[in-house]
């Protein structure tokens, strides 16, 4: 039980890691490979087609290491020094995709360098004026299901507090027996209902920025690329809220599990069923959209330009990191792969990811 | 509707706003009543600077091509407030006569100088039949 346990855990997080990493390449619109822009006749190249490939393999292999680096440390290890590993190889496991990334990068680099493509960039800019939400984002309405569970929530747990003994479980161990008992008090309740309403709002503005974000659209294409964003975003949309709708769930059952005696297998596997449901969700997504919803199927029938359409590879600096002090807006598409970004030549993108280095503090020290 | 910038034009970027707002208009692809996008919002769609489209968006509504609705921000108005009126024809034939004359000094003629108009009004006739 214990090993099967500690393997699960192993899987759970090194798994999501490996394959969001690894199947960046395929994800990407075709005219950027590896950060840089390329004419997308030449994504099909022999050479191009070898260091995707040699990018998968590295990542796969590099991986496969990190996970049996951390299996091994968890069978050999205490429980409080595998722990303090796995932080270790998680964090190293980052810093190598980011160093794969880099190498890749400057190899595309160079190549574009060699390569005498018709640069056509006639460096415009485009811009959509249909001003509806509702194509690409879910109605703000359906938030409400929050407001109705967190409520729901609350009222049940004051219901089931009633009926509870007046030492109630807060910890499990990997058997799914409570280990650490504590007085019931009402401080559980609240704080609980404190993280629900947290995480409703965070989903809620999340929803809000991403759905209103800078929308990028290719030039060669822009009606057809338009609707594509349109359609990426309102999957994402859906996406996140169903997250938060699960994440609600989990905090609702972790409360009133320390109220009524629920199966072990309830209090063991339905958060982590919750969490691989979104893990694979959101690898689902990111491989069927695709990059500004690159991989959704048109009725247009596309040819593969021959030229490089668009050049903006100085303004992004290592190839991931976008700063335009001319551009207004603060979040961007990612540059490699699907999601967000911030443009680091707003102040706002400074003070957005202050903020969440603050909540992550904050919630580390009173966690302790 | 779809708006193109050319960023290394020599025309001023609130200038081809402008003109792609017009055009838009004049092609039935932005309709009376349309809502526009705020300011901020097509700012940082095309990453221009948002002072820019509030230059350009100020003079189309002190042409009447655009109103602001408290609640929906800037719409397309209706043809009544853009009459093509005495004081608009002066301004267009003063706006007109250094480009007729740039022609006419090169040896074109009043028929050449008319076809480049009709092509003009061929054109817009093209993108309004394509959208029925």
């Amino acid at each position: 039980m214990d090993n099967i346990f500690n393997i699960i855990i192993n899987l759970i997080v090194f798994v999501p890691i490996i394959l969001i990493f690894s199947i960046l390449p395929y994800i990407t619109r075709k005219d950027i490979m590896f950060g840089i822009t390329i004419p997308p006749s030449e994504w099909k190249n022999d050479y191009f087609k070898k260091l995707r490939k040699s990018y998968v393999t590295i990542s796969i292999v590099s991986g496969v290491i990190f996970l049996t680096g951390n299996a091994i440390s968890s069978a050999l290890l205490s429980e409080q020094l595998s722990v303090v590993f796995m932080q270790v190889l998680l964090w190293s496991a980052l810093l190598v995709y980011f160093l794969l990334y880099l190498f890749f990068w400057i190899k595309t680099k160079k190549y574009k360098e060699k390569a005498n493509w018709i640069i056509n960039a006639k460096n415009v800019a485009v811009a959509d004026t249909k001003t509806d939400y509702k194509k690409r984002s879910l109605s703000p309405m359906w938030f409400l299901v929050y407001l109705v569970l967190i409520l729901v929530t609350y009222f049940g747990a004051l219901q089931l507090f009633e009926l509870a003994p007046n030492m109630i479980p807060v910890r499990y161990d990997i058997n799914g027996d409570p280990s650490v008992f504590q007085p019931k008090s009402l401080r559980i309740v609240y704080q609980m209902i404190g993280m629900q309403v947290f995480i409703g709002v965070l989903f809620f503005i999340v929803n809000f920025t991403i759905t209103r974000a800078k929308k990028t659209i290719d030039p060669a294409n822009p009606e057809e690329s338009s609707i594509k964003n349109d359609v990426m975003k309102y999957r994402w949309s859906i996406f996140l809220f169903v997250t938060g709708l699960l994440m609600l769930l989990i905090f609702a059952q972790a409360l009133f599990s320390m109220f009524v005696t629920m199966p072990v297998w309830a209090i063991l596997y339905m958060p982590m069923g919750a969490t691989l449901i979104i893990l694979a969700y959101a690898i689902i997504l990111a491989v069927k959209t695709g990059q500004s919803g690159s991989k959704i199927k048109s009725s247009i029938d596309k040819k593969t330009g021959t030229e490089i359409t668009r050049d903006d590879d100085s303004l992004w600096k290592l190839g991931m990191f976008y700063y335009n002090k001319d551009d207004p807006a603060v979040f961007i598409e990612k540059r490699f792969g699907a999601g967000w970004t911030n443009n680091w030549a707003r102040w706002q993108s400074w003070l957005f990811i202050g903020i969440i280095v603050c909540i992550i503090v904050v919630t580390a020290l009173f966690s302790t | 509707m779809i708006i193109k910038l050319d960023m290394n034009s020599e025309i001023a970027l609130y200038e081809q706003l402008y003109n792609n707002i017009i055009w838009g208009i004049a092609t039935g692809k932005l309709k009376p009543g349309e809502r526009m996008p705020t300011v901020r919002k097509l700012g940082i769609d095309l990453g221009i600077n948002l002072h820019t489209v509030n230059k350009a968006y100020a003079i189309l509504k002190q042409k009447g091509y655009l109103s602001s609705h408290r609640n929906k921000g800037a719409v397309v108005n209706d043809k009544q407030f853009y009459p093509a009126n005495m004081e608009f024809r002066e301004e267009i034939k003063s706006s007109l006569i250094p480009l007729v004359s740039e022609c006419y000094t090169r040896g074109m003629d009043e028929q050449g100088i008319n076809e480049f108009i009709s092509d003009i009004i061929q054109s817009i006739n093209d993108e309004v039949e394509d959208r029925d």
